[in-house]
């Protein structure tokens, strides 16, 4: 893929992921990679910010006789990721009505 | 690589690095969880998308503010490399050291031999007055028995007092004896392996400094 996926994309991404049920690391993983080129050592990092920044928390559920470590997005995720969507929108729709000539102002 | 190989190459070379023992955890966790995910049987393919451990380890330290390319990789390097010349170019001024070290051990032989003779001889006094105290113990308890038994038909209650207190001295001397010896038979082994290790880290540290 030519166009870079920014830090603050990934994030979003991630607490997007998140957020439609709560999921562990290698699911996660996977579904960000079914999307963008990115390995697991860029996500680790990005899920550890996002715990640091407590948009997301982790609780551990037992699988396979293993404990299995879960993400849940909390209420400040909740309204970063609102934020986050909005800004993409607004973001998308200005690139579009460039490389698409759509036209800014009609979207 | 498999797994274990993977994960265990990643955290010494994650401890190495210098980070905090929390974040090495954490980071062996999420890696161990992606292993685990991912399947037993896709390891050698999930070892090959995380990159090598020693790429990994790196990132990891560079998102922890750690620049592992710093003065300690290069040094890793160095040292994983012998044929460098700079590590043969300082491999003959170790040998020399290490010889000059071993001549002053040998020099000062006169004096550290002495203080471990008087050592070694303060801890067998120390040895031979436990044994005797049992040995007078033991005496004293099997005397005092016999002779109540010679005096019960003269005087008998001073005869049952005599073999009473008789019985509780062999008693206390039964008592001490095991921990006693136990704790000197322990003790000897510790300090024989503490003395090994000494001189067997001595001799190596030698080698290496």
């Amino acid at each position: 893929m030519g166009f870079s996926i920014s830090a603050g994309l990934l994030d979003s991404m991630v607490l997007s992921v998140v957020d439609r049920e709560d999921t562990y690391g290698y699911e996660i993983t996977q579904f960000i990679r079914s999307a963008v080129d990115v390995s697991e050592s860029t996500l680790y990092p990005v899920l550890r910010r996002l715990q640091k920044n407590e948009l997301l928390e982790t609780y551990d559920k037992e699988y396979m006789g293993r404990n299995r470590r879960y993400y849940h997005v909390t209420p400040k995720g909740e309204a970063a990721l609102e934020g986050y969507r909005r800004e993409w929108k607004k973001h998308k729709n200005m690139v579009d009505s460039i490389l698409l000539e759509k036209g800014g102002e009609n979207t | 690589m498999n797994r274990l190989e993977y994960l265990t190459e990643l955290r010494r070379r994650l401890e190495d690095g210098g980070l905090a023992a929390e974040e090495i955890n954490d980071a062996m966790r999420f890696y161990e969880e992606i292993f685990l995910d991912a399947g037993v049987e896709h390891e050698a393919k999930t070892a090959e998308n995380l990159g090598t451990p020693e790429e990994l380890a790196n990132k990891i330290l560079q998102d922890s503010g750690i620049h592992p390319q710093g003065d300690s990789v290069f040094q890793m390097e160095a040292a994983a490399d012998p044929s460098q010349a700079h590590s043969t170019d300082s491999n003959a001024p170790q040998n020399s050291n290490s010889l000059t070290k071993l001549l002053i051990i040998i020099i000062t032989s006169p004096i550290w031999f002495s203080l471990m003779c008087a050592l070694a001889a303060v801890a067998l006094a120390i040895l031979c007055a436990l044994l005797s105290i049992i040995i007078a113990v033991f005496a004293t308890g099997f005397s005092l028995t016999i002779g109540g038994i010679i005096t019960l038909f003269t005087v008998y209650p001073a005869g049952i007092a005599l073999i009473g207190a008789g019985l509780i001295c062999i008693g206390l001397g039964g008592m001490i004896i095991v921990p006693i010896t136990k704790g000197i038979w322990h003790g000897c082994v510790s300090l024989f392996n503490k003395f090994t290790n000494f001189v067997h880290k001595f001799v190596s540290s030698k080698a290496v400094a």
